[in-house]
């Protein structure tokens, strides 16, 4: 089963494309108040000791690239949703 | 048997001498007591199992002191007297200090910044990392500084999409090189600063600081030529390097400020304790609480938390373990007999306790070795070796360089090899050795030849 996801395009534009064998995730927002969403899944997936699961970078411009490795796919999705990043997922 | 509860046995009326001969000590007659057998008996039992690691080192080192103990080798006092809380201080402090630095994102801000300066390079990168490393170490605890490290080279290889164990490799052997730098940089410098008086902060970087930079430089050097044509990526990932904002990374600038100040401060302390006659641990304690006065409370428990326990009591547990040996006069016989074997030449005597610490640290934990190693030293300066000061140098830059000898050399090895087998990149032994063991062998040889030029002739 796979999971779908929707957001709000007026304030976020996701790109998410394979990158090797992870996933690759590019969100740019609208404005900054949203890194602090950002930092959270950053420091939710920091404190599970596994140093290959995601890997953040942080560009100018409210442009946020993500690389998710495969086995952490739905984990990063759910975070997403849990702050609101995503409006809705579901499996299909 | 006799045991003399709380005696050590110079001090004790009876004494049950057993000639040594047999275990080709030489013909000298060297002599050791009942208790001096035990002590010997508990130290080799015990460093027997450090070795072989079936159990924590430092409950192993701890049942070894507490035998001691308790079998009357020395006297709870006496064992107290011979822990050296300068060498706890100063681990300690500075633990503080690393802890709450952490927390700023520095070394990620460090790291990308200077990865861009040399445009994203891969090759280039593998040398600033290592640079970074060294210099990292030389002021900080070495596993401290590669676990700050590791992940940021993750990040940064798996965005150029290069393999990241030229790097990891690279960190390792750079920890331990720029450790033996300072005073402060690796477990057996604080003990050797500790246990000499003239082997100040200074003395340390006068002496060791530029051979073992020449030593970094062209370990690193040959790391490069050996990986370069694995370090290659696409122009697009590395612009996509340069992009990045590195500024992001610190999460908080007023901890930085605090904790840039507290660590300034503590190294300045460092350069000047022997000017004002402060232990090195009064400075990096000093350190370590004025950073908790300036960041407060919240930060306390998570310092104190952050604080490796295992390694302070498994230096406590060494001291009291050594302590034995001293008291029963095992260190001055083996000091004695080594003397003997060099004749009391100052020369042999430096290179055989180079050589001898390099290869022994490449295999086993270079403190224990260390804390044995130090007061035979001191014994052989009893014995009419009168410069000691080549001997000191030899056995720091042995000791701790030896430990890139092999994966279970130092601690920095085992903890990135850990890491690196964890996120499914392993460094086997073999493979490690393979390029590590003879990276050694040419540090020491430098090394050899540095201590003959500049102390012996």
């Amino acid at each position: 089963m796979k999971v779908e996801y929707k957001y709000n395009e007026q304030f976020l534009e996701l790109k998410e494309t394979p990158n090797g064998d992870d996933f690759e995730f590019t969100l740019t927002f609208i404005d900054n108040k949203w890194k602090k969403k950002i930092e959270e899944i950053r420091e939710y997936f920091d404190t599970n000791n596994i140093l290959t699961d995601i890997y953040f970078y942080i560009h100018p411009k409210n442009r946020f690239q993500i690389i998710v490795r495969k086995d952490f796919y739905n984990e990063f999705i759910i975070q997403l949703f849990k702050q609101q990043i995503v409006e809705e997922i579901k499996w299909v | 048997m006799v045991f003399f509860l709380g005696e050590s046995v110079k001090q004790a009326p009876f004494c049950h001498f057993l000639k040594m001969d047999h275990l080709n000590l030489g013909r000298r007659g060297y002599y050791m007591s009942t208790q001096a057998l035990i002590a010997l008996g508990v130290f080799l039992f015990t460093y027997a199992f450090i070795v072989t690691e079936k159990i924590h080192r430092t409950i192993i080192a701890m049942c070894g002191g507490i035998m001691m103990v308790l079998l009357g080798i020395v006297g709870q006092e006496k064992a107290l007297h011979h822990i050296d809380f300068n060498t706890l201080g100063l681990l300690t402090g500075m633990m503080i200090i690393v802890a709450i630095t952490s927390e700023t994102g520095l070394f990620k801000y460090i790291a990308i910044w200077s990865a861009k300066k040399v445009k994203g390079d891969p090759l280039k990168i593998l040398l600033v990392l290592g640079t970074i490393t060294a210099l990292g170490s030389a002021f900080l605890d070495n596993v401290t500084t590669v676990l700050l490290m590791v992940p940021v080279t993750f990040s940064i290889t798996r965005q150029l999409r290069v393999n990241p164990i030229p790097f990891l490799i690279t960190e390792v052997i750079a920890s331990n090189i720029g450790g033996t730098s300072t005073l402060i940089g690796d477990p057996p410098n604080i003990m050797l600063g500790s246990a000499v008086k003239e082997l100040t902060f200074m003395a340390f970087i006068n002496n060791l600081t530029a051979i073992t930079f020449f030593i970094l430089f062209v370990n690193i050097g040959i790391l490069a030529f050996i990986y370069r044509k694995q370090l290659r990526t696409t122009d697009e990932l590395r612009a996509n390097l340069m992009d990045l904002d590195e500024k992001e990374e610190i999460t908080d600038t007023k901890l930085l400020i605090k904790s840039l100040t507290a660590l300034s401060l503590t190294i300045l302390g460092f350069f000047l304790h022997q000017l004002f006659h402060i232990e090195s641990a009064t400075v990096a304690l000093a350190g370590a609480f004025l950073l908790l006065l300036l960041t407060g409370e919240k930060y306390l428990d998570k310092a104190f938390l952050k604080v490796e326990w295992t390694t302070i009591f498994f230096f406590i547990g060494l001291f009291v373990l050594v302590s034995g040996l001293i008291e029963t006069g095992v260190i001055s016989l083996l000091a004695d007999y080594s003397v003997h074997l060099t004749g009391g030449d100052v020369t042999s005597t430096s290179i055989l306790i180079l050589w001898v610490s390099a290869i022994a640290s490449a295999f086993i934990d270079n403190i224990p070795f260390v804390a044995t190693m130090i007061p035979m030293i001191k014994d052989m300066g009893e014995l009419g070796i009168t410069n000691l000061e080549p001997l000191w140098w030899s056995l720091s830059l042995g000791a701790c360089l030896g430990g890139n000898g092999t994966l279970i050399g130092a601690s920095a090895n085992v903890i990135v090899a850990g890491l690196a087998a964890k996120e499914g990149h392993p460094i086997t032994f073999g493979k490690f050795m393979l390029i590590a063991f003879p990276l050694m062998i040419l540090s020491i040889i430098i090394c050899t030849i540095y201590i003959y030029l500049r102390y012996l002739i």
